[in-house]
């Protein structure tokens, strides 16, 4: 029939400039020299944090491998630890928790920021009233009392710190969908998918949230940088597992041993340089991502 | 101005005070290890010390008894004791605050305007090299944990090289001869901590204010500017920095506020004795009626900056002025 | 002394892009008689734009004039250098530009942005440049109590009136309008293009007026030139051009406005699309589309543009040549 060739053919018509679209951006994603980069170091740290441990065998519980806070030696590259344990297997490992902390808080964010936020724009009302009253009071706290507290009550074991990492973060990314949301709601096609009489969860499963996406897209990279910072920070600060290693608590540990007055590289440089050059991937590919969907940062 | 937007955003000031402290209250409530027991262990193990304690800190009144006292208590700026420092908790919390407010107004006032400035070359140049090389740079910076940078600089500037002390607000045991020795020392103490802050902060309002700026370089206006005949240095100067501040400024409030909660990482690295030093320790050791103090403040400060920086706002914005 | 007071002779605007060179104007040559009004019209993208941004210097960083001279008033502007062009830019050529709502900056008030551009090209004093804002405003039929106003207090209507307003301040000898009721509703487009009909009149301004809409120019200006992919393919008295075309581009693009007073019937529609200017066709550049093709030359050879009549009705087609 002549109505479902036309609808076959817009289809395909769709699709294929969808294909054209996303080749495009690839194209002008690849050609940001900084953005590639940071995509290069993230290939890099997902590749030591999958295959390192396989290489490299680093048990977090054997203590006394050397002199505590011992100096680098031929076997031990990094030197020890205040516990004697071997510092370069930590930081290989410790990949391995930031990339998870870093993708979990994401993903916990995302979600309930992206919930939230799109439930907000789209109903109105009292419901974004109430949402958003509760998005600024907790983005009026300050995150560092509030999670060091909140560790305190429900402990400091690796997913207790991904949950409250998770749970005192999805207020901005809330905020930034609900604005999204608003846009959106606007637009032709979700006045015509209502006057169809579709519901409003497909509308806003299948209509908003594929086009709030792409436009959140470079704020939920920068949230897994946010993420990974911010949990070195507080294990500096204290807060965090000690069965599993992370960049931060070497960190913390390094200072505690006083390495700065001694000198003692080995206990704090690897670990940061490591957490810049991931911190910094992502924010290179954030921006990268930034730059593609508003076109005026490229231009001059 | 328009009295009813002030009162709105007054009503709603008191209503999110009531619920950052009641929030507080039941926080506090909820965290493990007995307060009794860090105040004193050995009255707290006999069953009538036990009772005694609880009569003198109210913790035999029902719930809501104690909430209605905890807000008295709070409004009124009734502290109570330190558990640790056995010292009325107001003192401890002064001598604090103006620490970290000297490291804060030191640092952040720099930061911003660095970054600001750094923004509007970035972008008074996008495209071109100087602002690939101011945003990479501010990029990395960025993503460096503050921490680690001041460890860094502690280590050179302070071990290697001896320029500076390494920790402390002033060199310990020493008494000034006058307030310039004073200031002197505190300028040497001061000089690490600053520099790590300041770029802590420089590096996301360098970010965001060039984004802004590109923002606005696109407008209709600014091309209306330069037709005028307007060299580009008044055009950014008269017409983009003016609305690309716009989102900027509230950051800048929200910047100021925070310095009242000190800042943490930096202070706990450098031993600096501030409020940010002040409440991690209170966590870690229990000491209630300081955590309790401390977060009441800091609400208080970022609630009050909150509602300062909405009236401001409404000021340099013409268009939110009409509602 | 010569009467003309633009004259453009064979410009040529190109713009960099990553893969090579846009020739968004191709060899352009008009001009604009004292005291006289022209229309440029064309389909988006024919280049009209950029000719009046060429004219007054405000091309975007990957556009240049890569040849062709513009005369203005006996001097040649074509490579002002800094200085000269911040005087000549609007106390000459003011432009009120497509999309004009955004026009005006929304953190300032609007008689301040007026008073910019007056004191900018005007050696008088505030006072004297708010009285003549005041004169401004009425000259356009603002209520001048609303001068302190800020833009976004206005109407599209009322904010379209102070962008004439502005560009009138400094008696300009030449405006040049793109597009300025575009986003306008039909009856504030009326009162519009007779306020400028008026002002014209009044103040001996030569105006171009840019538009894809024919009937403005047919309302408002004496002489009209069609543009088409980066060329004018034809120019002349605008009544001789709207009875007698000569150029199949122009009668089409007659023809696809509906006429009240012939029967009714479909609008016709030009087939096709535009060339792409980043590698235009041999030959005449419309030949692709052309109902009138009269055989290989429209494909080879490029027409120039040529006065068969004698009336000042210059035409670029190969059809005319041999009749």
């Amino acid at each position: 029939m002549e109505m479902t060739d036309n609808l076959k053919k817009l289809k395909d018509r769709e699709k294929e400039l969808k294909r054209q679209k996303l080749k495009n951006n690839l194209k002008l994603f690849f050609s940001n020299k900084r953005a590639v980069f940071g995509v290069v170091i993230l290939a890099f740290f997902i590749f030591m944090a999958v295959i390192g441990p396989l290489l490299y065998d680093y048990d977090h519980f054997l203590y006394f491998l050397g002199p505590r806070v011992g100096f680098p030696t031929e076997e031990y590259k990094l030197g020890f630890d205040e516990l004697g344990r071997d510092v370069l297997g930590a930081v290989i490992y410790g990949t391995r928790a930031s990339l998870a902390i870093g993708i979990f808080v994401t993903l916990i964010i995302v979600f309930v920021g992206a919930t939230f936020g799109i439930a907000a724009g789209y109903f109105g009302g009292l419901f974004d009233i109430v949402i958003m009253r509760i998005t600024e009071a907790f983005s009026i706290i300050p995150t560092i009392p509030l999670i060091l507290t909140l560790s305190a009550i429900i402990g400091q074991n690796f997913s207790n710190i991904i949950l409250i990492l998770g749970l005192t973060g999805w207020p901005s990314t809330a905020r930034l969908v609900r604005s999204q949301t608003l846009s959106i709601k606007q637009r032709n096609y979700v006045e015509r998918a209502k006057a169809i009489g579709a519901g409003d969860i497909y509308i806003m499963m299948k209509h908003i949230l594929p086009n709030v996406f792409p436009l959140i897209f470079s704020n939920i990279i920068l949230l897994v940088q946010n993420a990974i910072i911010t949990e070195s920070t507080l294990a500096f600060l204290g807060v965090g597992d000690p069965t599993i290693p992370t960049w931060g608590q070497l960190l913390r540990s390094a200072r505690e041993q006083g390495a700065i007055s001694t000198g003692s590289w080995w206990l704090f440089i690897p670990a940061g340089i490591c957490l810049v050059l991931l911190a910094s991937s992502f924010v290179f590919i954030g921006y990268g991502f930034d730059e593609i969907n508003n076109p005026k940062l490229r231009r001059r | 101005m328009n009295m009813r937007f002030i009162i709105n955003r007054l009503i709603y000031t008191i209503f999110m005070f009531i619920f950052v402290i009641t929030l507080n209250f039941f926080l506090f409530r909820l965290m493990p290890g007995d307060p009794l027991t860090i105040v004193s262990k050995e009255i707290a193990s006999s069953p009538e010390g036990r009772a005694t304690m609880e009569k003198m800190y109210g913790l035999d009144k029902p719930m809501i008894e104690q909430y209605f006292d905890y807000i008295k208590s709070m409004i009124t700026f009734d502290f109570g004791t330190s558990f640790n420092y056995k010292q009325p908790v107001t003192e401890i919390l002064f001598s604090k605050i103006k620490n970290s407010l000297i490291l804060g107004f030191a640092s952040v006032p720099i930061g911003i305007v660095i970054g600001l400035l750094g923004g509007i070359v970035a972008a008074a140049r996008r495209g071109k090299r100087t602002d690939m090389v101011i945003t990479t740079t501010s990029m990395i910076i960025y993503a460096i944990p503050t921490f680690w940078l001041a460890m860094i600089f502690l280590m050179v500037f302070g071990v290697k090289l001896g320029w500076v002390p390494i920790n402390g607000m002033a060199t310990p045991g020493v008494d000034f001869v006058n307030n310039i020795a004073y200031l002197k020392d505190l300028f040497y103490h001061l000089a690490i901590p600053v520099l790590s802050y300041s770029l802590a902060i420089f590096g996301s309002y360098l970010l965001i204010m060039r984004g802004s700026m590109v923002d606005v370089f696109t407008e209709d206006y600014v091309l209306t500017a330069r037709a005028k005949g307007l060299t580009e240095k008044q055009v950014i100067r008269r017409h983009v920095v003016p609305n690309a501040m716009l989102p900027v400024s509230t950051m800048i409030i929200s910047s100021l506020a925070l310095i009242f909660t000190g800042a943490f990482s930096i202070e706990v690295l450098f031993s600096w004795p501030g409020m940010g030093r002040l409440m991690i320790e209170s966590v870690s050791r229990r000491d209630y009626p300081v955590m309790q103090a401390s977060n009441y403040l800091i609400a208080v400060a970022v609630i009050l900056a909150n509602f300062i920086m909405d009236i401001l706002y409404s000021y340099i914005d013409p268009r939110v002025r009409v509602e | 002394m010569s009467d003309k007071l633009l004259e453009v002779q064979d410009l040529k605007t190109y713009f960099t892009i990553t893969k090579g060179v846009v020739k968004a104007v191709d060899g352009v040559s008009f001009y604009v008689n004292k005291g006289e009004s022209i229309g440029l019209v064309g389909e988006s993208g024919c280049g009209k734009t950029t000719t009046a941004l060429s004219v007054t210097k405000l091309l975007p960083n990957e556009g240049y004039i890569d040849s062709g001279k513009i005369i203005f008033d006996g001097k040649d502007i074509t490579n002002l250098g800094d200085k000269e062009l911040s005087n000549f830019r609007w106390k000459e050529v003011s432009m009120i530009f497509q999309g004009a709502m955004n026009a005006l900056n929304p953190v300032k008030r609007v008689c301040d942005q007026i008073v910019e551009a007056i004191l900018l090209h005007e050696d008088v004093t505030k006072k004297e440049a708010m009285e003549r804002v005041k004169e401004l405003f009425e000259l356009v039929e603002l209520d001048t109590n609303l001068m302190f106003s800020f833009p976004h207090e206005f109407s599209g209507g009322m904010r379209q009136r102070a962008i004439i307003a502005m560009a009138l301040a400094c008696n300009p000898k030449l405006i040049i309008g793109d597009e300025p009721t575009t986003a306008l509703d039909v009856m504030v487009q009326a009162q519009i293009l007779d306020l400028i009909n008026d002002l014209r009149k009044k103040l001996h301004m030569s105006m171009i007026m840019i538009t894809h809409d024919l009937s403005i120019i047919t309302e408002t200006c004496d002489r009209i030139a069609v543009m088409y992919a980066g060329k004018i393919v034809e120019m002349g008295n605008t009544q001789e051009v709207v009875e007698n075309c000569f150029h199949p581009y122009t009668e089409k693009l007659i023809n696809a406005f509906p006429n009240i007073y012939q029967e009714r019937k479909m609008v016709d529609s030009i087939p096709g699309d535009p060339p792409d200017l980043y590698n235009p066709p041999k030959g005449c550049r419309f030949a692709p589309r052309c109902h009138k093709k009269i055989g290989d030359i429209c494909d080879s050879v490029e027409p120039t543009l040529i006065d068969y009549s004698g009336k000042e009705h210059f035409v670029a087609c190969h059809l005319r040549r041999n009749s």
